[in-house]
């Protein structure tokens, strides 16, 4: 299986994170929180749509607010093929790190 | 919750795309927009939401294209599969639109060609033709003329501020005389404003002071390439003689284009006319009229409001004059008519420059192209619920598939659009073929150049896809109805209400029909009437030589004596005014007994000796004209019966009685039978036939009495232009110039025919494609009927009955409109058929028969077949 790019690992993270409040704009939140660079909407929606095709994410409609104008959200979760892909990229990157000095980051 | 996206934006954005994921997604751009409303301010947030409009838009739009373009790719590939399975149902379907739209396309090129007329001149939409009513002169069953006083122009123009241009121009006919070479030619006097009001290209010369000059003339470029072929003819002379007038010499002022052929006044030259010895009289005299006047109000002014100061205008002038100042109540009224209308609207006008075209062709024909259109449209849907039987499968699995209404109804529209589109260009086809024929008969020039014009495409193309959308629409709205479980699960057949509307437009069809016969009937047994008719005049091989030239009449004694010698000539005669056309009327006051202040108004026609005999008109008392006893001092007169009971004689009272007219003073020696010596739209009107000395005459009447017709004309033109070298030598024969006059009801005939032959055609092919429809549904049926004994003949009278009953149904529809319209048309005539049963019967029998062919081609055929083929298919 292809190893999930950075933005991916993220965005799968932040849907975790979030669960049932897993929609666009608290994503796009989360992961401004977790890194450094400011995120646009529009910039989360291709990967949200390129990983709930792959299968790792899937969406289901939820209820309508006021302040969306009355329209749904659309809420992401994590698919066990999701998961499997997270474990797999913490896998790799605990190998990749093993050995790898403390002292580097001092 | 006051601040909102802006709305424009948000309408673009919604608008894009329709499914469920982006409506969340709007749903997230709002929630953003407003959590940047709080944290940035309105103006950010507005311009993050715009951005966004930016940023999706043209990828949705070619999205949302390329799939319709895939859709439609679909409906094309499903169109033409069902087009090449069903050939016939094709062929009906393209070639009966076709034929629809090539009668729209060419009635509506007729119908913008007449509308068309005198358009072209610059200021047309503020040039108006001052016409006058004049009461009690009520001439050819109108009191309104096109004529007005020569003065009235520059006095309008002179008196009203509103007047911008003013000018008048009278008809003439000319001997133009250029190296020893005459040409009689048509041509107009003008004055005053006329090239500022009419506007023409000009070749040579300055259009704003040719006409300044007295002896100006101004050719056409036609005109001035016969008179000096490619010399300048700038500053030339040319000697221009009236017919019956004096010669002068006029200069070349001008050369403009030929006048376009829609323009409802023709000629080949324009000159001043200031130099004849009327024009002084003319300016003073205000009862004569004989001129047209026009006037190019200023922008803004309100021709209504302008036309209501024409009677005090007239007032002031006119009635001064001494005729008026006598006869206060024959007043003339005058009012305006708009330029534009001048063509189709003078009817009722007397003395128009030239035939006129009428509205009500217009009208007729609008309506005759919309039918033919209306009756290929419904072939369509007519067909098409039809064939919805064999379709509504179809139907059934795309709907269960997934189609909405609105994708089957696109479906089936596009699929009528893409007939409608194929039958254009057949349609073009043969409208290029057959223009030259049609331009022919409506006489007007139709050019096929039109197809160069993207208007025409654009026309095409829009009437192509309204009819597509018309015609179309019936079963889009009514197969996308169907309910898809219960078409896959019970066949379900369409129902009675579809079989009452297909039935319905069966028989709107054939009632359109058969009206369109009935006219076509009604025209052609009046047209044969007119020309079998007896007017009480003999016209057949009678030649009319017409010619101005003085020499001729003076050596005219010479001539006739030299003719008669020819065995080949009966008689000989001549006559002031064309004896088919005898229009001129005087007003008379002196004859026997006349009481003071008697007047009556009487047609007059003077003409030679052997008049009466050459055209066998009949003389019920008295005597004809007689040269054995002619007196010098009493002019001789024949009056007619309608004259007589005018006058209050009998017949034999009246012979030897005093008579004058046209100054003329004499008797009346004969009366003559009354006979049509105007048209079969007049009545007969009191005439008097005044036996005259040849100097005013106009006509040489030749009858020729055997067949040898070329030999003998080529004869009477060397003998004619013997006697007058270098003038033109024009005749007619009497029978022709009388068909002339009924050349717009003939054309209307052959017209009608053509329409008629055509929305049979059309109305049959619908029949004919139904028919087969309707048997091929029923093959089982036959086969087991034919199998439990029918005879071959009790299933063709099976399958015709229900079809034969519609057109009986629109028969009795048909009737009493075409009774209607054709009693309205014959009002014209004063003399016309009746209309006889046997009109109507025989267009009912006629559509009967066609019907009957039809629907038996097809029934036949199915009731011959072995039941054995339809039966052991399942």
């Amino acid at each position: 299986m292809k190893l999930l790019t950075r933005t991916e690992e993220f965005i799968l993270l932040a849907v975790w994170k979030l669960q049932e409040e897993a929609y666009s704009i608290p994503i796009q939140e989360k992961l401004n929180e977790i890194s450094d660079k400011e995120w646009s909407l529009g910039g989360i929606y291709m990967p949200l749509e390129r990983l709930e095709k792959r299968g790792q994410l899937k969406s289901y409609l939820s209820e309508s607010t006021p302040e969306r104008g009355g329209r749904h959200k659309r809420i992401y979760k994590l698919t066990p093929d999701g998961k499997r892909a997270l474990r797999k990229i913490y896998e790799v990157q605990q190998t990749i790190w093993a050995g790898i000095p403390q002292l580097m980051f001092g | 919750m006051a601040d909102k996206p802006p709305k424009l934006a948000e309408k673009i954005l919604s608008k894009l795309q329709y499914d469920d994921v982006w409506k969340t997604t709007l749903g997230d751009f709002e929630e953003y927009y407003q959590h940047l409303l709080k944290k940035l301010g309105k103006a950010e947030a507005n311009k993050w939401y715009w951005k966004q409009v930016l940023r999706y838009a043209p990828s949705k739009i070619i999205h949302r294209l390329y799939w319709s373009a895939e859709m439609f790719k679909n409906y094309l590939k499903i169109a033409l599969r069902s087009l090449k399975k069903q050939k016939s149902y094709s062929f009906i379907n393209i070639f009966g639109l076709a034929i629809g739209f090539t009668c729209f396309v060419m009635i509506g090129l007729f119908i913008q060609y007449e509308l068309s007329y005198d358009t072209f001149h610059e200021q047309s939409d503020r040039t108006y033709r001052v016409v006058a009513k004049q009461p009690g002169n009520e001439y050819q069953g109108s009191e309104w003329f096109a004529l007005t006083p020569t003065a009235m122009a520059a006095t309008l123009k002179r008196d009203f501020p509103e007047v911008e241009h003013a000018t008048y121009f009278g008809l003439t006919k000319s001997l133009l005389t250029v190296n020893n070479n005459t040409y009689n030619e048509s041509g107009l006097i003008a004055d005053g404003d006329f090239f500022q009001i009419f506007s023409y290209r000009w070749y040579r010369g300055n259009p704003y002071t040719a006409l300044s000059d007295p002896n100006a003339i101004i050719l056409t470029r036609t005109m001035a390439q016969v008179l000096f072929g490619d010399e300048n003819p700038i500053g030339k002379s040319i000697d221009q003689e009236y017919v019956n007038g004096k010669e002068t010499t006029k200069t070349v002022t001008g050369v403009i284009a030929d006048p376009p052929k829609n323009s409802h006044f023709s000629f080949k030259f324009i000159l001043n006319d200031q130099t004849t010895p009327y024009y002084k009289y003319n300016l003073q005299e205000w009862s004569n009229t004989n001129i047209y006047t026009f006037i190019t109000l200023n922008d803004g002014v309100e021709s209504e409001q302008f036309s209501k100061k024409l009677p005090g205008f007239a007032d002031t002038y006119i009635a001064a004059s001494d005729y008026y100042q006598n006869n206060p109540d024959k007043l003339p009224i005058h009012t305006l008519q708009a330029l534009e209308d001048v063509h189709l609207k003078s009817d009722y006008l007397n003395f128009n420059p030239r035939s006129t075209g009428d509205i009500k062709y217009v009208y007729m024909f609008s309506i005759i192209a919309l039918i033919i259109l209306l009756i290929a449209c419904v072939n369509y849907m007519n067909l098409s619920t039809a064939r919805s039987l064999t379709r509504a499968k179809e139907v059934g699995v795309r709907k269960v598939v997934g189609a909405f209404r609105s994708n089957l109804m696109m479906q089936f529209i596009s699929e009528a659009v893409i007939i409608s589109l194929l039958s254009i260009i057949v349609a073009t086809c043969i409208i290029i073929a057959f223009l030259p024929t049609f331009s022919e008969l409506v006489g007007r020039e139709l050019t096929s150049q039109i197809f160069l014009s993207w208007k025409f495409w654009a026309f095409a193309l829009s009437t192509s896809l309204l009819a597509g959308i018309v015609s179309g629409s019936y079963p889009a709205f009514y197969l996308s109805k169907l309910k898809p479980a219960l078409i896959l699960k019970s066949q379900q057949r369409g129902g009675k209400g579809n079989t009452l509307f297909r039935n319905l437009l069966v028989i709107v069809q054939f009632t359109i029909t058969i009206v369109l016969l009935i006219g076509s009937i009604v025209v052609f047994k009046q047209l044969d009437y007119i020309q079998s008719t007896d007017t009480g005049l003999e016209r057949e091989r009678v030649v009319a030589i017409s010619t101005t030239d003085s020499k001729l009449w003076d050596s005219y004694e010479t001539l006739k004596s030299e003719l008669l010698k020819n065995p080949s000539i009966q008689d000989v005669s001549s006559s002031q005014f064309d004896p088919i056309y005898m229009s001129s009327r005087t007003t008379i006051s002196e004859w026997d007994g006349v009481t003071e202040g008697e007047e009556l108004q009487i047609y007059i026609s003077p003409v030679g000796f052997d008049f009466i005999e050459m055209l066998d008109i009949e003389i019920v008392a008295g005597r004809s004209f007689d040269e054995e006893l002619y007196r010098e001092t009493s002019t001789d007169f024949l009056v007619n019966e309608a004259a007589l009971s005018e006058l209050g004689w009998t017949k034999n009272e009246a012979i030897g009685k005093s008579f004058s007219a046209w100054g003329n003073e004499g008797t009346i020696v004969g009366i003559v039978k009354d006979f049509n010596f105007l048209s079969l739209y007049q009545q007969i009107a009191p005439l008097t036939i005044m036996l005259t000395n040849q100097n005013n005459q106009r006509y040489v009447l030749v009858k020729i009495s055997d067949s040898k017709i070329q030999n003998t004309l080529a004869l009477l033109e060397a003998s004619i232009k013997e006697i007058s070298p270098g003038h033109p030598f024009s005749y007619s024969f009497l029978d022709d110039s009388y068909n002339d006059m009924y050349r717009s009801d003939l054309r209307l005939g052959t017209i009608f025919n053509y329409f008629t032959v055509l929305a049979l055609i059309i109305a049959c092919l619908g029949l004919f494609g139904l028919a087969t429809f309707v048997t091929e549904q029923r093959t089982k049926e036959i086969g087991i009927r034919k199998v439990l004994g029918a005879n071959i003949l009790q299933i063709i009278s099976l399958l015709n009955k229900d079809f034969l009953k519609l057109v009986g149904i629109s028969f009795i529809v048909a009737v009493p409109i075409g009774w209607y319209l054709a009693q309205n048309w014959l009002q014209e005539f004063a003399f016309r058929i009746s209309l006889q049963p046997f009109i109507f019967v025989g267009a009912g029998i006629l559509t009967f028969g066609i019907a009957l062919l039809t629907v038996s081609y097809k029934s036949i055929k199915t009731a011959r077949s072995n039941p054995v083929e339809s039966l052991k298919s399942e």
